[in-house]
């Protein structure tokens, strides 16, 4: 019979985490197949420091499942409208590297969303890197089509490692995108953020002035 | 109502669809909820039910990148409102878009919009059958049973779009199609009309990823065949699908086709995905030549040798001998001569010592 409450119920912590449970296998299996083809793809591109994927945490999903906006919860059913349950990342050497790579996921995937994070001004720092929703091809879907938990898309991230170490060394100091940063903090971010877009900048300028 | 596999009916929706006319009134398009089970619904639900195995074609909405779709927007809505005349709504809008694409050589068509609930999936079907010149001369009154009358004749002839997920916001991006108007000797396997000019989607495998994982499946079962001809057959079909200039193909497509119904049985079941197997895609040219580029032949004695796939004939002339084995003759410019030079090193490693030298 339908359950009308099942939506609900997906939303509830211990609802979650059995359905997670019960795909955590199969999600393991996808993002393996999905890092392969990613390595399959690639083969012969210069530049690229690493390929990864992984199925994200309980934890971090149990924790996005209970975002709100405007006092209400995000999402209604978790397990299907968060989009980066599987997870890859491509870290590449110089900024040129990422428009090259960017180019090859384009034609390899089929996407839904697509978005350059940049600061939405000249005078700010922060969070930089290339996403994209990317729908996960038929031959590493593989027979999980009957399943409605087992999710149609992955997200796909592309960063040079400057942008990638500044983002991982910021998740690493615990801050949640919900939580107030005195301006101090903010201010010294942002000067970790710079430092990097500097770095990047330069080593762009050189590799270009070298190759 | 109930369909035979238990899904709780939440919808029927029809609609008169004829060409597009510019000079037409809107009304022109008439529409009915059905409520009631009969003989119509009895034919709708049997579809209904045999959608989600019997479409085979993965498709994909287009996006502007922020993730929207209007038809996609307009599909969700119906599903998503819980007000039968809000369905109808958005229900209806649908049947005007449909209505937009559809020209004279689409001819008249009856479209329906079916929903459906079982445990917590929803599974909403499109459909749009062949109507004919009955149809025209009673669109002005569409009656329930006239409709049934249109389906009995027309039974097999229709396009059909399948959506089922757990109801959320990012459902129904993906949908499998089936378009029983195609005959099999046609080399679209896909309706253009009712995927890309009325779905406004695709099919959801790129040319790139679909060529490249063509690639490996053929490679593989050529590699564990050990059959010669079985081998050739093969080739022969790969060198010939490069000539279908913008083709979209499946392996199953390639399989029947191209090969022998033994060797198109042994590579289909090779395929473990069978969603895979069904996937439409168009050759990328370029991965093509990169992937198929090279044939290699062993020889008695250990030879091995590499032959451009593409200029085979120019190249290699195979005599057969009495025994049934063959021999084969390399005819070629002889440019140089190297000893062990298939090196094991990396190919950037390779590539260093060489710029260095």
């Amino acid at each position: 019979m339908h359950n009308p409450n099942y939506q609900k119920m997906l939303g509830k912590r211990e609802t979650l985490e059995i359905d997670f449970k019960s795909i955590e296998p199969a999600l393991s299996e996808i993002a393996a197949n999905l890092e392969e083809n990613l390595l399959e793809i690639m083969e012969g591109v210069t530049h690229i420091d690493r390929i990864q994927t992984r199925v994200k945490g309980l934890d971090s999903l149990v924790d996005k499942a209970q975002s709100k906006v405007d006092g209400k919860f995000k999402y209604n059913v978790p397990l299907k409208e968060i989009q980066d349950l599987i997870g890859a990342r491509i870290v590449v050497y110089y900024k040129g590297d990422v428009d090259v790579v960017r180019e090859m996921v384009l034609k390899f995937y089929n996407t839904v969303e697509v978005h350059s994070f940049i600061p939405d001004s000249a005078t700010k720092f922060g969070y930089e890197g290339f996403h994209t929703i990317c729908n996960i091809p038929s031959p590493i879907y593989s027979g999980y089509r009957i399943d409605p938990l087992i999710p149609d898309f992955f997200e796909l991230q592309v960063k040079t490692l400057y942008q990638h170490a500044w983002s991982q060394a910021n998740h690493g100091l615990g801050y949640k995108p919900q939580s107030k940063l005195s301006y101090d903090e903010e201010r010294k971010l942002a000067f970790i953020a710079a430092q990097s877009w500097g770095a990047d900048s330069i080593l762009s300028e050189l590799t270009t002035k070298t190759h | 109502m109930t369909t035979k596999d238990g899904f709780e009916i939440k919808f029927v929706f029809l609609a008169y669809v004829p060409p597009y006319d510019a000079g037409a009134a809107p009304s022109v398009l008439k529409t009915e909820v059905i409520k009631t089970a009969g003989k119509t619904t009895d034919y709708l639900f049997k579809i209904f039910d045999a959608s989600f195995n019997e479409s085979t074609v993965e498709i994909l909405f287009n996006s502007d990148g922020k993730q929207n779709n209007d038809i996609r927007s307009l599909i969700l809505a119906i599903a998503q409102k819980t007000k039968s005349a809000d369905k109808k709504k958005y229900a209806d809008r649908l049947a005007h878009a449909l209505y937009n694409v559809t020209d004279q050589r689409n001819g008249t068509g009856l479209f329906a919009v079916i929903i459906g609930a079982k445990d917590h999936i929803t599974r909403l079907v499109l459909a749009r059958f062949k109507g004919d010149d009955g149809l025209v001369n009673k669109s002005k009154n569409l009656l329930i049973d006239y409709v049934s009358e249109v389906f009995t004749k027309r039974s097999n002839h229709y396009k059909l779009a399948v959506f089922q997920d757990i109801l959320s916001d990012k459902s129904f991006w993906k949908a499998y199609s089936i378009d029983k108007q195609l005959t099999a000797s046609n080399q679209k396997q896909i309706s253009i009309f009712w995927v890309e000019k009325f779905l406004q989607a695709k099919t959801a495998l790129t040319s790139a990823q679909g060529t490249i994982q063509f690639s490996k499946a053929i490679k593989g079962i050529i590699s564990t065949s050990v059959d010669l001809n079985e081998q050739e057959e093969i080739i022969t079909g790969v060198i010939n699908l490069r000539h279908k200039s913008g083709a979209k193909i499946s392996i199953s497509d390639f399989c029947d086709k191209y090969l022998s119904p033994n060797t198109a049985v042994r590579l289909k079941e090779s395929i473990k995905d069978k969603d895979f197997l069904n996937s439409v895609f168009e050759i990328d040219r370029e991965i093509y030549r990169k992937e198929f580029g090279k044939t290699v032949l062993a020889i008695q004695d250990g030879i091995i040798v590499y032959v451009p796939t593409f200029q085979y004939e120019k190249h290699v002339t195979e005599v057969a001998n009495n025994d049934g084995t063959k021999n084969v003759i390399i005819k070629g410019r002889l440019n140089s001569k190297k000893m062990n030079a298939q090196s094991k090193l990396p190919e950037n490693v390779r590539q260093k010592r060489n710029t260095r030298n």
